[in-house]
């Protein structure tokens, strides 16, 4: 017996032992062989890292001038593991009540107390004022107000909730809930915090407020209101969850009065810090804001990726958005600091192991002039408003009366260049905006104040926009001096007189000079210089082809529309200054090009028609059929008679047969639509090259591109790249000209424009001390100023509608009714059913795309669907020109160009106004920009009540 | 009772090794529960006056004859199912940590299957001692299995299924030192591998969690799994000689949760490493071994299978609780021996070492 006890205890023994050495096996695996990773892993476990954010490097004008600095925010922060936790009640009432009495904001809890003394949710609130917002006030919940909505938009009721949240996506509309649970956002959040207590979803805001209030066992002592904020605090440091090392921020941006205090009160309020934290202040305000550009928080994917992934922001940076805060992001951002801490589980701070300092950023100093800068801005605005009002710009230098009213004249750019650097003296825009209600994060009402009232109108003043950057324009005649370069350069005698004779007129069209059209007058025997002085369009037409239209033979020198254009290249026009903000350039018109355009889409077009006009043959087979098309698409360089296009289209293989309905046969129709939409346009004839002469046509140039090509002129033939950074290095290249001397002969000209007796800029310059250089230039913008709601426009004019309707009538030409708003407007409620009915079936079928091309379009757009109708009602008798008709025309751009002084030129100043009317409504921005730059004497002036009426015109 | 000459046999090695590890762990508690910062907190102080109790009961135990509680075996056995039902007594039972386990005597509460343990070994082994050699049939099989079935029964209805497998151990070494032949061991073996898909399907969510997680320890989201990881950190992070005393950074930063009782045993790797874990496994090891010595040495059956009843007791607590916060063995809330907080553990393992110096002291003579 003995023995087999000893034997049984001997094994379990020995399994015993086993099972210990294994024991000592895993712990010597965890400690020995992976021990040292465990030992990292609870280092960082435990070390947290809380950045300190740098101060970003200062932009100052080029004389010193602070433009954009730094200022310190006072924000009052929590440090958790700081406050004894038997204070933070006293410390939380304490604080708030300091916050209170200042005004300051601070953070609150979800329950308040409303205006009659009930407890509410915030959450609650936020709904009611959404519904009342958009005049949902029925709707008690989400799933009724979405559904109302539903029904206000017109959207079927088959649909999916998705597909109409879709659908109401496309029209701008999104309201604050999710459709998956058809609850409000603030509800769910709501239901988020009660249930965080532990409560339930129903609970009232009452009930809410006393369960939590016993949750955190806040004393009978304190006041409802004194508990309030007590809670938000708690609810604070609760939501903070691990995180806790990191300190709360209970009120920011506070006054230094207020950090004072709270200063003060230091030994009461452990816990509470008030911490510097720098935020980016404008000192200048509006002062070249363009320039310097707004900041604001990463929100796109590629910044996200560029800076947060690449770079190492943290999420909640402001970065620069626009401007030289952008290109220079990475300079002035410096180097953010790092304080590394050691916390425990709970996420509480317990003590700071490393610091490392923030790097301020580098400083940038512009090239801009900020006394030049404000000189440009004041004088922008000024003249826009006075031409806005038909006034008179005042100045010491010559106060100018306008002629003309132009009420739309609402925004301009004016760029002043040193014509021997290439450096933006000064980039002016009107209107402008204040980059400082960006820095904090720019709240909803002052971000829509700088929208544009109109966005359908593409001239509407848009502040934030870098006009004198990104909008290009056709120059007019400030173009002229291009083309008299290039034919300077092609042989032409700058004094060679020939006679202007008002008009040329080509075979299918007329081109006039101003004087011609206004006034049906002639300039007579002119020379460049006085083509230039006066604006003459017909010695540019002649020049631009190289021939005397006056007397019907050629000039003595070659010119054509490619050595023109080729012109406009060297002198940088087309392609971007170089400048370090962003700027957008079209390039040159490219005739061949957009011949070969056109020549594309007729060949497109001919094959889309082709089984209705080809022979089967042709249709059948691919190779030929591009063979034909190719061919025909040839003739259009000659563009021959539609006789001879009908001739060649029977032989190439064109059907026989009659139109159907008709008596024309389909040769004549293919040769009527191939001469008529395709030819005649893709032909260039010589009328093309005289309107790019003129500074007309394809060209579109910005502000500062003009900038640049009259630096060139002014400096004797180096074209710079402009730049606003004085820390680079002026580039500029030698322009390769046959004869520098033929520069001095446009200057020459230039100089006559404010001296000479018919100079078009003449009056503003009559007094002025300084001898200037300039050119004026008046460009037409094509079509009609949209109303702010179109709907509204056409039932104001429904009557003038109807007039013109009975006119129609009463000469036969109308046999339908007049319009009643009754039924015009059931048509419109048909035809938006019907088209909401086709949308509702495409969002069906998936077919997203072309759902946002009609979107795009216009298709549900109450506006176009009202025109559609009235076009509908009177069988085309109203047809889009007709419902124009009462809309404004836009009126012309004004360009101002100038260089001085004459003799050794170191100022540009080109000047852009929309909507201007005149070229010379523009000059005396430009003359009042190199008053200041050049330090100009006031003029002495015999008669100071003398003001010129004359206009400056194009 | 005791003579005189007993104590001669008195076994000191056990003794100083029990107090041993009952002091190291008391350094571990007054570690993890912050010494450095709070002092002697409440947790050092009550395992103390446990411990001090323990003597006392310990002194108890050696002095009683452990045969005179053998003969009264019935009553034992009732009383402790007794003891087990006292839970369900309202205003007496209390719920803890989610098992209806406790007794709530005012300003303590008394964990009663920790009771239950000692009256269960000593019935047990009473109830085996005439069985002793003939448990070889399948019905003697089942009558020996009858006996501990209530306990356990009970146990689970708590629900405390770390407790119920304890008192499964207990039963499986003493039958296996009454004498069971391997080969119904092995059968058993194989039925409950066989059984585990089945009793799975039986548990409750609860449990199907702790054995999910178990599988999945990457998955800090299930439960238990977040503290086996910081466990595993925690000792890891010791490497070969720990941090140094009260210096563990995850046991001062509380990365470890419930420290100071089921995962004591980090809290001593984290601060002596690899050494001191060593040193803690083999100090156990020499525990057992003594045991061991006591149980061959006996003088009868039945003081032999009491012994073993206690050495598969301590063993199947050392091994889970060691293991699981070494993430080989599930996470059952299952105490470590004489290192853990807990005023009942101590009390009640000391009174088992009790009982067992009891034993060694009424040993047989050696024969020379």
């Amino acid at each position: 017996m003995d023995e087999f006890i000893k034997n049984r205890s001997n094994q379990l023994f020995i399994i015993v032992a086993s099972i210990f050495i294994l024991l000592l096996f895993r712990l010597a695996s965890l400690t020995i062989v992976d021990g040292a990773d465990y030992a990292e892993t609870s280092e960082n476990v435990r070390i947290k890292e809380l950045p300190v954010t740098a101060w970003r490097g200062e932009i100052t004008d080029r004389n010193g001038l602070l433009l954009a600095g730094n200022i310190p925010s006072f924000t009052v922060k929590l440090i958790i593991s700081e406050i004894p936790k038997e204070n933070l009640e006293n410390t939380a009432v304490d604080l708030m009540d300091i916050l209170d009495l200042k005004g300051e904001e601070h953070i609150e809890f979800p329950i308040g107390l409303g205006e009659n003394g009930n407890f509410e949710f915030s959450y609650d609130i936020d709904i009611e004022e959404w519904l009342e917002n958009n005049q949902l006030h029925e709707a008690k919940d989400a799933r009724t107000a979405f559904a109302m909505l539903r029904m206000r938009e017109e959207i079927d009721e088959d649909l999916s909730v998705y597909e109409a949240q879709n659908l109401l996506a496309h029209k701008g509309i999104t309201p604050p809930i999710s459709v998956k649970s058809m609850k409000f956002i603030s509800q769910m959040k709501k239901e988020e915090f009660l249930k965080s207590y532990g409560l339930d979803y129903d609970s009232s805001s009452e009930k809410a407020y006393y369960a939590i209030r016993e949750y955190y066992e806040i004393g009978n002592e304190y006041t409802i209101s004194q508990s309030l904020d007590i809670l938000a605090v708690r609810n604070a440091i609760k939501n903070k969850g691990y995180r806790k090392y990191q300190p709360i921020t209970l009120a920011d941006d506070i006054s230094e009065e207020t950090a004072i205090l709270i200063e003060e009160k230091g030994m009461h309020l452990q816990g509470i810090d008030v911490q510097i934290e720098p935020i980016r202040y404008y000192p200048e305000g509006k002062l070249a804001a363009h320039v310097l550009g707004y900041l604001g928080k990463i929100s796109t994917t590629s910044e996200i990726e560029k800076y947060i992934s690449g770079m190492g922001y943290s999420p909640n940076a402001f970065i620069g958005k626009t401007g030289i805060e952008k290109s220079y992001e990475s300079e002035l951002k410096g180097n953010d600091g790092l304080k590394k801490v050691e916390v425990d589980v709970y996420g509480q701070l317990i003590s700071e192991i490393s610091e490392e300092k923030p790097v301020p950023g580098e400083n940038i100093v512009l090239t801009i002039d900020s006394k030049l800068q404000k000189t440009a801005e004041d004088a922008l605005e000024k003249v826009l408003q006075r031409i806005q009002t038909k006034g008179v710009y005042e100045s010491p230098w010559g106060d100018y009366s306008f002629g003309e009213q132009s009420p739309n004249a609402d925004s301009g750019a004016a760029v002043a260049v040193d014509v021997n650097t290439g450096e933006i003296l000064a980039m002016a825009n009107f209107p402008s905006y204040d980059p400082n209600l960006f820095t904090t994060g720019i709240n909803q009402s002052d971000w829509n104040s700088l929208q544009p009232e109109n966005s359908r109108n593409p001239l509407a003043a848009r502040p934030m926009y870098n006009i004198a950057a990104l909008t290009a324009v056709q120059p007019g005649s400030t173009f002229k001096m291009i083309t008299g370069l290039a034919a300077l350069e092609q042989g032409l005698d700058p004094y060679k007189q020939i006679y202007s004779d008002g008009r040329i007129e080509l075979s299918d069209r007329d081109f006039g000079c101003w004087i011609w059209n206004d006034y049906r007058a002639k300039h007579g025997l002119t020379n460049l210089i006085k083509a230039i002085e006066v604006s003459c369009n017909y010695y540019f037409y002649s020049i631009s082809s190289g021939y005397d239209y006056y007397r019907d033979k050629p000039m003595d020198f070659e010119m054509d529309v490619e050595t023109m254009l080729d012109y406009a290249k060297k002198f940088g026009l087309g392609e971007n200054t170089g400048i370090e903000i962003e700027e957008a350039a079209y390039g040159v018109p490219d005739p061949d090009k957009e011949i070969a355009n056109k020549k594309y889409y007729l060949k497109l077009k001919l094959k889309s028609v082709a089984e209705y006009y080809f022979i089967q043959s042709i249709y059948d087979n691919e190779e030929k059929l591009n063979e034909t098309v190719d061919e025909i698409a040839k003739w259009a360089d000659e563009n021959p008679s539609r006789g001879e296009i009908i001739r060649r289209l029977s032989q190439i293989g064109v059907r026989d047969e009659k139109v159907e309905n008709s008596r024309i046969s389909k040769v004549e129709s293919l040769a009527d639509l191939v001469k008529y939409s395709y030819f005649n346009q893709i032909a260039w004839d010589v009328g093309d090259t005289f309107n790019l002469a003129i500074g007309q046509g394809g060209h579109t140039y910005t502000a500062i591109e003009m900038a640049r090509y009259i630096s060139a002129i002014a400096n004797g033939g180096t074209l710079y790249d402009l730049t606003l950074d004085k820390g680079n290095r002026g580039y500029g290249e030698s322009i390769e000209l046959k004869n520098e001397d033929n520069l001095s002969y446009i200057r020459e000209g230039m100089l006559e424009v404010t001296q000479g007796d018919q100079g078009t800029a003449r009056t503003i310059f009559a007094d002025f001390p300084e001898k200037v250089g300039a050119k004026t230039g008046t460009a037409q913008k094509q079509g009609k100023i949209p109303p702010i709601d179109e709907v509204i426009y056409l039932k104001q004019h429904l009557k003038d509608y109807n007039s013109y309707l009975k006119k129609l009538s009463a000469s036969g030409k109308y046999e339908g009714d007049s319009i009643e708003l009754a039924r015009i407007e059931s048509l419109v409620n048909e035809i938006t059913t019907k088209r909401n009915e086709e949308i509702t079936a495409l969002e069906k079928a998936g077919n997203t795309g072309e759902i946002a091309e009609r979107v795009r379009q216009g298709y549900l757009d109450k506006g176009s669907i009202w025109r559609y109708s009235l076009d509908e009602y009177t069988n085309g008798a109203i047809d889009n020109e007709e419902i124009d008709r009462y809309k404004d025309d836009y009126k012309s751009f004004a360009w101002f160009v100038a260089f001085a002084p004459y003799e050794n030129p170191q100022i540009a100043v080109t000047v852009l106004l929309f909507q201007g009317a005149h070229g010379g409504y523009a000059a005396p921005v430009a003359r009042d920009i190199i008053a200041e730059y050049l330090d100009v004497d006031l003029p002495v002036s015999e008669n100071p009540d003398a003001l010129d009426n004359a206009r400056g015109t194009e | 009772m005791l003579e005189r000459k007993m104590l001669k046999h008195f076994d000191w090695t056990l003794f100083v090794t029990m107090v041993s590890i009952i002091a190291l762990g008391v350094i571990m508690i007054a570690s993890a529960t912050h010494y450095a910062e709070n002092g002697l907190t409440r947790q050092i102080k009550i395992q103390t006056i446990a411990f001090c109790l323990g003597i006392a009961i310990m002194i108890v135990m050696l002095i009683i004859d452990y045969n005179y509680l053998g003969d009264l075996y019935k009553v034992v056995y009732v009383l402790s199912i007794f003891m087990l039902l006292l839970v369900y007594i309202p205003g007496l039972g209390a719920v803890r940590g989610g098992a209806r386990s406790w007794i709530d005597i005012g300003p303590i509460d008394i964990q009663t299957s920790e009771l239950a343990k000692i009256g269960f070994i000593l019935s047990y082994g009473k109830f085996l001692e005439s069985r002793y050699g003939k448990i070889d049939n399948i019905m003697e099989i089942a009558i020996s299995l009858l006996f501990p079935l209530p306990f356990i029964f009970i146990i689970l209805l708590q629900p405390d299924l770390g407790t119920a497998l304890v008192f499964v151990v207990i039963t499986l070494g003493m039958l296996f030192i009454a004498g069971m032949p391997w080969k119904y061991f092995i059968a058993g073996g194989a039925l409950g591998i066989a059984m585990v898909p089945v009793a799975y399907r039986f548990m409750g969510d609860h449990q199907k969690r702790r054995i999910d997680a178990f599988l999945n320890p990457s998955n800090t989201d299930l439960p238990g799994n977040y503290q086996v990881r910081q466990s595993k950190i925690t000792i890891g992070s010791g490497q070969l000689s720990g941090k140094g005393l009260f210096m563990g950074t995850q046991t001062r930063y509380d990365f470890l949760p419930v420290q100071e009782t089921d995962f004591i045993f980090a809290v001593l790797v984290e601060e002596l490493g690899f050494v001191g874990g060593a040193c803690l496994i083999i100090l156990y090891f020499l525990l057992l071994y003594r045991m061991f010595s006591v149980a061959k040495n006996s003088k009868d059956v039945y003081g032999t299978l009491v012994v073993s009843g206690v050495i598969s007791m301590f063993l199947y607590q050392i091994i889970q609780n060691i293991g699981m916060t070494m993430g080989v063995m599930p996470v059952t809330g299952v105490t470590l021996p004489f290192m853990s907080y807990g005023g009942s553990s101590l009390i009640i393992s000391m009174a088992a070492i009790g009982i067992v110096l009891g034993i060694s002291v009424r040993r047989k003579k050696i024969k020379f």
